[in-house]
């Protein structure tokens, strides 16, 4: 019966399990990715035998940590250390602009052992012709289309791959593997490396072990290998992604499947009123209209897993960073989908059961069926706006449907607008023309050598050129710290405007924006402790750009120390004698150093890849919300024309032309659109203002709101509206009115 | 007296379906004259409301020739301005815009007609005290009665002055009180406006107020009466009659 029930309007059934396949599919397939990334990191700790890993304490991620070799050795000399190992992670970018993460281990190491090499040999075996040897593993070579023996270049370094390798977590099979040496070569920090794995001679010396390493290595944090992935950042940022990205699939999978039901539940009043004449107990209607709700929603979250599990594999193949991350299935995963789709099924069935289980048997039956919705009052407005008020509930979660999608396009629109606005305010305050950064790598990973900085410095066209390096670490008081190094006469320097104290002079100096300060009690004269040195706050200044009033300045010198980058920037800022001709030089620039990228200041988010990232995250997002935003527009649309296909019948039979049914069906969902878009705008606007006033990484820029972002979510809501209304007034005008009127 | 005709229809043929096809209309031939009231009535299933939905309009023979108000149905280019202008429909209870007032429902065959917003509503407060609902006029379907609703309906299918009036059991849902009150008031505007009004029942107490009656049958009319004055009479002078 629940399934003749369902079966009775299939286009309808159609459409209710694609709205909640494709909720699942979304909780599923970005589950996955979180999971793959979560066991990718439990993979590298847990399987490397190590019993603590040693992190650097402020570094955000484990893996932008950076350690001084030196310290392996003296770790190794501890009594309570039986073995330690040296960890490099190289996010590398292949010549096709794919991603793939590099491994950095010690070939006769101890960690090394879990990459079990299934074909070809292993790294401290290989007899190598030509190129560095690389382990790949073998999702990544199928990704690749790459076999044992072939060439890999990575930049500008040939790589041959020696062997194959799994470990059974996606995340590395999905990636590669070389020497210490030569990932150090990569990511060009010699003597640097991300991680060490320690072994202990016996795991009762780990509390002396912990003891000895606060004495000695204050700086350091040693870390259990058990808990390490749950705490990683970015397992974390990656999960509350996944997370909401599913709650707004689900919000609109929930509309739909509420929809549904009250529209079967609706249209059946007459024969509910004969069942509960023949004898049927409420509690027997309402279980029937809930196995209804639960067999829709079992069935919508089967096809969502099956959809969700096919984008998951289609992205392994697909590369690129989701490829890169290597996906992985857990039983979790399904089990969250599953507890999901159940959630759905009750809550969705809820009010249409006790609707139905309200109806009083005689009045049921007496029942005349028609036009939707009890309407007992006049409603202000329009035909469309009194209509959409004829299902206020319907309308309120369609229009949240939308709203949340346009929300996160304007939210991220803001965001991604204030961190390019606050880039290019010290740009233009510094009269900055070019940039450089390392070409094929991910800014954080950027290294130039500095005597490209001075050859740059030497090109006539050429005023001046200040490197930079940016490091993101943590104090106690504050989450996120942001240290810029420049070289203190640089031309940059300018835009630093010191309120209190003096500019810097001389080495252990430091220069602190006017809200760190605040926030972390500091006063010209204090010191400050960073990892593993001390400075002295000689200034406080103020820029107005938000990162750099919660961050802080040191010489170029003190924050190659820090960062591990002896004689190496991450970006080069460049100002030309002549700015109108940037674009001509910056081709000149480009054909002279090809291993640095080089791009107008207009044009940052080429060689940014934060920049780029976020916009690309903002596209995708958008169309996202667009896409589903119709789904739920379709959706609410198409129950609104069936339930009122007797009403349509009259207005024909009266004389309505095609053409005004139409423009009555696709006013209704234009406003519905709008009505989106403007409750959308204001949570976005207040979503961005909040995330904004969050500790940590989002404190470092205010978000900014063009009037492109408005502009934006406008046509979002309205492509979203005219999308989701065009099926149903198209259907709306296709019916015949002599059947229309005889409908129900 | 011989008067122009407005419906003429002959050897009409109406086919549903396409595996059992179901003949609801088989050779039906009639005529109307202008300003005649008429009533058609039939078993169950004989084609009533196919031929309403014929004339109206809505619906295309399978074969046959119909014309109404001199335009040939079987072949007519805009079916919308001819079912907005030539004719006028009055169907069962449940039929108005349950979001729009009385007054508004009224107005909806004139929207997308030339004619101005303010004509519009005047016309509609004119139709409505006609019928007899002025001071109903900014009420809902839901807050009105059955019999007030169908007089709403009635001036809806006034509202483009049309030359036909098709009413399908519009006293079918009522009582039989307001059945003779709706009638009457059809009865007054066909004798006042010289409306042609083709009325479809079941109800003989409907079909007496009629100038002729049609009898029809599996898609065919099979006769005709015409009531006799002073049973109409009666029932006039004694609407809670039942039955």
């Amino acid at each position: 019966m629940v399934l003749r029930n369902l079966f009775r309007r299939r286009g309808r059934t159609a459409l209710t399990l694609l709205g909640i396949a494709i909720g699942v599919a979304a909780i599923v397939a970005l589950g996955a990715v979180a999971g793959g990334l979560r066991q990718g990191f439990a993979s590298m700790t847990r399987g490397s035998e190590a019993d603590f890993i040693v992190t650097q304490a402020g570094a955000l991620t484990a893996i932008l940590g950076s350690i001084d070799q030196a310290v392996a050795d003296e770790l190794q000399a501890m009594p309570e250390v039986a073995a330690v190992d040296g960890l490099v992670f190289a996010n590398t970018i292949l010549d096709d602009g794919s991603y793939l993460f590099c491994f950095g281990l010690d070939p006769q190491g101890f960690s090394i052992r879990r990459f079990r090499v299934i074909e070809g040999e292993r790294l401290d075996q290989a007899s190598v012709r030509r190129g560095r040897p690389l382990l790949l593993g073998r999702q990544a070579a199928e990704r690749l289309h790459r076999k044992v023996g072939d060439l890999l270049h990575i930049g500008e370094i040939p790589f041959r791959i020696v062997g194959l390798y799994e470990t059974g977590s996606n995340f590395e099979d999905s990636a590669a593997v070389v020497s210490l040496e030569d990932a150090q070569t990569l990511t060009v920090q010699p003597r640097r490396v991300t991680l060490l794995y320690v072994k202990l001679r016996d795991p009762a010396m780990a509390d002396a072990f912990r003891a000895r390493m606060a004495r000695r290595f204050p700086d350091l944090s040693v870390i259990t290998t058990v808990g390490f992935a749950d705490q990683e950042y970015m397992v974390r940022v990656v999960d509350a992604m996944a997370m909401a990205v599913a709650g707004l699939a689900v919000v609109i999978g929930g509309v739909g499947m509420t929809n549904t039901l009250f529209m079967s539940v609706f249209e059946r009043t007459t024969e509910i009123g004969v069942l509960r004449a023949l004898g049927w107990r409420r509690r027997r209607v309402v279980a029937m209209v809930l196995q209804e709700s639960l067999a829709l929603s079992l069935l919508g979250g089967l096809a969502g897993i099956a959809l969700g599990v096919a984008a998951a594999l289609l992205a392994r193949r697909a590369g690129g960073w989701i490829g890169a991350w290597g996906n992985q299935f857990t039983p979790e995963i399904f089990f969250r989908a599953l507890v999901t789709v159940g959630v759905l099924g009750l809550v969705g069935g809820a009010y249409p059961a006790w609707w139905a289980s309200r109806l009083q048997p005689v009045e049921a039956m007496r029942y005349e069926g028609g036009a939707g919705g009890r309407v007992s009052r006049p409603l202000p407005g329009g035909m469309p706006l009194r209509n959409l008020l004829r299902r206020r509930t319907r309308t309120a979660l369609t229009t949240l449907g939308i709203a949340i999608g346009i929300a996160a396009v304007v939210a991220l629109g803001g965001m991604a607008e204030g961190m390019y606005a606050m880039f290019s305010q010290i740009w233009r305050d510094s009269q900055v023309d070019l940039i450089a950064m390392q070409a094929n790598v991910d800014s954080d990973f950027s290294a130039i050598d500095e005597r490209v900085g001075s050859r740059l410095a030497a090109m006539p066209e050429v005023e001046a050129v200040a490197g930079v390096i940016f490091a993101a670490l943590s104090t106690e008081k504050m989450p996120m710290f942001l240290l810029s190094g420049y070289h203190p006469r640089s031309f940059v320097m300018g835009h630093f405007r010191i309120v209190e104290g003096s500019p810097l002079t001389g080495p252990r100096q430091i220069l602190v924006g006017r809200r760190a300060a605040e926030q972390m009690g500091l006063k010209v004269g204090d010191t400050l402790r960073l990892q593993e040195s001390t400075f002295r706050v000689v200034g406080i200044y103020e820029t107005g750009v938000a990162y750099e009033d919660i961050g802080a300045v040191v010489s170029l010198r003190e924050a190659q120390v820090l960062t591990g980058k002896p004689r190496q920037v991450q970006i080069y800022y460049i100002k030309l004698k002549r700015p109108q001709e940037a674009a001509s030089v910056r081709d000149r620039m480009k054909a002279a150093f090809p291993g640095v990228d080089f791009a107008l200041t207009t044009e940052a988010e080429q060689v940014v890849s934060d920049l780029r990232v976020m916009q690309q995250m903002v596209g995708q997002i958008s169309f996202l919300a667009v896409f589903i935003g119709a789904v739920g527009m379709l959706n609410t649309m198409l129950m609104s024309v069936l339930e009122r296909t007797r009403e349509i019948g009259v207005l024909r039979a009266l004389g309505w032309r095609r053409r005004r049914v139409l423009g009555m069906i696709l006013r209704e969902s234009l406003l519905l659109g709008i009505l989106g878009g403007l409750c959308g705008t204001a949570l976005g606007v207040l979503l961005a203002a909040g995330v904004a006033r969050m500790p940590g990484i989002a404190q470092a820029f205010t978000p900014l709101f063009k009037p492109t972002i408005f502009l934006q979510a406008a046509v979002v809501s309205l492509v979203a509206g005219a999308l989701g209304g065009l099926y149903p007034a198209w259907r709306a005008t296709r019916m015949r009115p002599a059947e229309a009127l005889r409908y129900e | 007296m011989e008067r122009e005709a407005i419906v003429v229809a002959r050897d009409l043929v109406k086919v549903y379906g396409d595996g059992a096809e179901v003949r609801a209309l088989d050779g039906l031939t009639m005529a109307v004259a202008r300003g005649e009231f008429i009533a058609v009535m039939g078993p169950s299933g004989s084609g009533k409301s196919t031929l309403l939905h014929i004339l109206g309009a809505l619906d295309r023979p399978t074969s046959g020739e119909v014309w109404v108000d001199g335009q040939n149905l079987a072949r007519i280019r805009d079916p919308d301005t001819f079912r907005a202008r030539t004719v006028g429909f009055v169907f069962q209870l449940h039929n108005l815009i349950p979001t729009l007032t009385a007054r508004e429902n009224v107005e909806v065959p004139m929207m997308g007609q030339p004619i101005s917003r303010r004509e519009r509503r005047r016309r509609a407060e004119e139709l409505l005290e006609r019928v007899g609902l002025r001071d109903r006029m900014n009420h809902l379907p839901n807050q009105l009665s059955g019999g007030e609703r169908q007089r709403v309906a009635i001036a809806r299918a006034l509202a483009n002055r049309p030359a036909l009036i098709l009413a399908d059991e519009p006293t079918g849902n009522l009582d039989s009180r307001s059945g003779a009150e709706v009638v009457a008031l059809m009865r007054e505007l066909n004798r006042d406006l010289g409306t042609t009004i083709l009325i479809v029942t079941h109800d003989p107490s409907v079909a007496r107020r009629a100038d002729r009656i049609l009898l029809m049958r599996d898609g065919r009319i099979i006769g005709e009466r015409r009531p006799a004055r002073g049973m109409t009479r009666s029932v006039m002078d004694t609407p809670s009659n039942p039955h």
